[in-house]
Formats: C-alpha cells, structure tokens, sequence
C-alpha cells in the first residue's frame, strides 16, 4: 500500500493560493457568503421518504388544521358545483 | 369554481375509460389529479377562503393577504421500530480522565463496532429478534472529546456527529442526550430514515455534491430534512432575511441532526473516493479541511470555487467534529491511493464566535457554545498531533488569519493549542448571555442547547 501520498509542491502552492484568494475574499465580505450559502439550503430538495413522513416543528409554531373543510370542498366537485 | 371545473374535465379527458365508470370512481381520480396538479406553496381560492398546499399534500388555510402559511398538525411521529442497541453505546464520559491517559477499560471507541459494544459498567441488550416490538435500552452519546482509545494521538469522538473512525450503519446513529421532546422527535426522524435507508439517502447527498464541485460538508446533509428546508415555506430571497420560521427551525434543531448528517455526508464522501479511484493517477487528491466553527473553511471554498475543482473531492469537516475525521480520511485514502491534501485554518475564536452569532441572524443555523469551544480546544490539538504522525505521508497546509487577511505557517499556530476547552465556553455562554435582549430567542436558544445537553 502507497504510504507517501505527498502531492507536488506544484499543486500544493496552487492550493494555498486559491485557498487565500478564498478566505480573504469570506473574510472581507462574509455576509455574502452567508446569504449565497442559505440561497444553496433553500433550494435543496429534501429526501422524499423524510418528506412522506409528518413534518416536525418548534413547540408553539401556529397551526391550522381545515384540511378536513378542504377535502369536503373538494368533494363537492363530483357533485358539479 | 370555474378553474377547478375545467380541471376536472380535463382530467376526466386524461381518464379515456373505454367503459363507463362510475361517477364516484371518476370524481375520486379527478380529485386525486387535481389534488396532485397543485406544488406545495399554491394558494387556491375556495368559496371565498384561501388555502396553500403544504408538502404533506394536505391544504391549510392562510390569512388574508397571504401571510406566512400556517401547516396542518401533524399526527405524533411513530416510535421507531426497533431501538438499535448499537446506536448509542459510547461508553459515559469517564470521571474526568486526563485527556492523554484514558484507562484502558473505558477505552473502547464510543459506538464504533458492535465488538466494542463492551462499555464494562453495562451490560449490552440485543434486542429478540422475534419481538419486533420490544424495546431495547438505549444509551446516549456523551464521549469525552479529549479521549484517545486507539492512541494515535487523535480523540476518538467529539460531542456530536459520529466518531471519527465510524461510518453508519453499521453501527446505528448515536443519539444525543437530554434532548428535548421536539428535538428527540426529528433525530429519531432524520435517523431513522437514514438507517433504513443509508445508501439511497447517501446518493442522494452524493448527488447534490456533485452541484457543488464535489465539496461534502455535514450541515448540507441537513437540507435532506423538510424540516431544515421548509420548502413548504416561501423560497428565501437574495439580499433579504431568511424566513423567520425556516431560521427559527434551523437554528433549533441544528445540533440534534447534526448526527444523521454527518453520517450522511461520510457516506456519500466515500462513494466518491470510490469513483476517484477510477481515475488517472494525476487526478486522484483531495482537499480535507479542519478548523475551528465559523473559522472560514468553508466560505474560503465558496468564494473561490477553482479550489474545489482543483482537486476531485473536498471534505470539508465541520468544525464541530474536531479534526476527529482526519485518520478515517487518511486510511481510506491510503487504501484507494488517493492523494489527501489536510488543510488547517486556525482563527480567533474570541473574533470568530461574534461572527457565528452574527451568521446566524442570516442563515438562521447556530452552533451550541459548548461544541463551539471544543472545535477550538480539540481540534488544534488533535490536528497536530494527526500531522506530527503523517508529515511525511501527506501534503500538510497551515492558514491562518493574522489582521483579516489569510497567512501560512508551516506549523500549528502556537496561539491555537493553547485554548482551553472550558474558558472559551465560560467566554462564548457569557458573551451570548449578554447579548440575550439583542437577539431572536431562538439564536440564544440554539447557542445555549448545550447546558441543557451536556450539563
């Protein structure tokens, strides 16, 4: 099994540089990574069998529960009204 | 009345039934179609009423003038099936070892195998297997952060997440303590589904990493769970604040699915060395960071993406895990001759914890004090050590932040190995006590978990 992994001094250089150009640009404006990262979380779809399960939410989010109404307003559509 | 009558005979068109069906059957199938053809978010106007379609597929009332969408009440979650007996069997916290001389007995690494299942002060329980139903005991995750089983000079575990050698499943996610009925709730949920599902749950993550340049990081695995996402929510706009219900959901619920998205994101970043593997010799490295939370690791990688796609996959550590990875990622590694490149930012954490409140008045996430600390404390101890044994096997980089800029070292910065675990939490729990009337409840909420946690 390969024990020296070393990468050329090369690549290593090149990596220190992309990774200062990186963190003075975060550094000089993190906001705008923080606002580019929760666009990223937003947009990500999640799994759909956590989906298919009940959602979970703080204690004391607000509720409402018309599904009931919903489904017999919908029904009333075999009924042509 | 007059849209949803043109869908139902729209959707009767699609029906074509050869035969005459009932009208009961067609109306069932219609409202079905109907019901399917609306996304999660439409508002529908209904004899006056307005209702949004929620991501259970229920509908749900909304005020007048759309305000935030109110979700339906969601029926208890069921209790899982079975209660791993494996998932959480880290031995206690021992009585204050000193953090390089743990005793042997209390040594086994916190739930890495079910052979070292051994915690001598316990006897294990597997549950019948003929009784589904039964319930086996559970223990919690609560591991020293300092402590070294194995002795490579590297602590085992840190306070959430999974231990640095373990992949699950096997063994189970372990599961925090003292959580609260809430939190305990989406742990069980996110976990859960993730041991029943691991690998189809990883290819998913593994797929959304490949959007990001291959980058893996265990808070993106979070997104995984619709209550992190609330994509039943408005989407959060450029330039404006995170939607209050998504901010409060995250920055509550961060540490307990910490867990299941650290065992996601390790699952999904191996099936990627995997495929490195396959690749020309001159194409197989990665970048694995390390480095205190809200240290800049992983902004550094979003605001400069040519570093990401300079290498073929990045782990990106969660501070939180506190360079506890670093062993698991050098062996598999080693094993598939893959190139690791270990990179670590070392920061101020007096500097960078005001910053993690402040970032998460915009992401809405935030990381508990305590594991905060420890990220700092642990993590430059435990990186050093990792580099002092394999300086002449892997490429090594040292950043640090001097006056706002990015500097490097050819060391550990002497400045980050004398962090004391405890102080930086009696600072980080004084400066976010202070700072109460200034901010949402439930930043405070998610920066103090930890009292409640870990005592």
């Amino acid at each position: 099994m390969a024990k020296n992994l070393k990468v050329s001094d090369d690549d290593k250089k090149e990596i220190e540089r992309l990774f200062k150009d990186g963190l003075d640009a975060a550094l000089k404006n993190p906001k705008k990574f923080w606002d580019a990262q929760r666009e990223r979380e937003s947009k990500m779809k999640p799994y759909s069998k956590l989906s298919a399960k009940p959602l979970v939410l703080p204690k004391g989010t607000k509720r409402e529960n018309v599904t009931e109404q919903m489904n017999n307003l919908l029904a009333d559509l075999g009924k042509g009204k | 009345m007059a849209d949803l009558d043109k869908l139902l005979s729209e959707a009767r068109d699609l029906l074509r039934e050869p035969e005459a069906t009932p009208l009961a059957q067609i109306t069932e199938e219609a409202r079905d179609l109907v019901e399917k053809s609306f996304r999660v978010g439409t508002i529908r106007k209904w004899k006056g009423v307005e209702f949004q379609k929620q991501a259970d597929q229920t509908w749900a009332k909304v005020a007048l003038g759309r305000a935030k969408a109110a979700i339906p009440k969601a029926p208890p979650p069921k209790a899982p099936k079975k209660a791993a007996p494996d998932a959480s069997k880290a031995p206690k916290k021992a009585a204050e070892p000193p953090p390089t001389k743990a005793p042997k007995a209390a040594a086994a690494a916190p739930a890495a195998a079910p052979s070292a299942q051994k915690a001598p002060e316990k006897p294990q329980k597997a549950p019948a297997p003929a009784a589904p139903k039964a319930k086996a005991k559970t223990t919690h995750f609560d591991p020293d952060p300092a402590h070294d089983g194995n002795g490579d000079g590297v602590a085992d575990a840190a306070r959430v997440g999974v231990p640095g050698d373990v992949v699950p499943p096997p063994p189970g996610v372990p599961r925090l303590p003292n959580l609260n009925d809430t939190e305990r709730a989406i742990e069980s949920k996110f976990a859960d589904t993730f041991e029943e599902n691991a690998d189809d749950m990883a290819n998913e993550f593994l797929k959304h990493a490949e959007k990001e340049n291959w980058v893996f990081e265990t808070d993106a695995a979070k997104s995984l769970m619709p209550e992190w996402t609330r994509s039943d929510l408005p989407p959060d706009e450029k330039g404006k604040p995170i939607h209050p219900e998504r901010a409060v959901a995250r920055a509550l619920f961060n540490t307990a699915l910490h867990q299941t998205a650290n065992a996601v994101a390790k699952k999904a970043f191996l099936k990627r060395l995997d495929q490195i593997e396959k690749l020309p010799e001159d194409q197989r490295k990665v970048l694995v960071t390390s480095g205190g939370v809200a240290g800049g690791k992983g902004s550094a990688l979003r605001a400069k993406p040519e570093l990401a796609r300079s290498v073929a996959a990045t782990w990106d550590a969660a501070g939180e895990q506190n360079a506890t990875e670093n062993p698991w990622v050098m062996k598999e590694c080693l094993k598939r001759k893959i190139k690791p490149v270990f990179l670590f930012v070392s920061a101020d954490p007096k500097v960078t914890w005001p910053g993690a409140v402040e970032r998460a008045k915009g992401i809405g996430r935030m990381v508990d004090a305590r594991v905060f600390a420890d990220s700092y404390a642990h993590g430059a101890k435990n990186f050093k050590a990792f580099h002092d044994k394999h300086k002449d096997e892997a490429t090594f980089v040292f950043a640090q932040v001097q006056k706002g800029e990015a500097a490097f070292a050819n060391g550990m910065d002497p400045a980050a190995l004398s962090v004391d675990a405890d102080e930086l939490y009696k600072h980080a729990s004084e400066y976010i006590d202070s700072k109460k009337a200034d901010l949402p409840d439930y930043i405070h909420q998610g920066a103090t978990a930890g009292r409640r946690i870990w005592g």
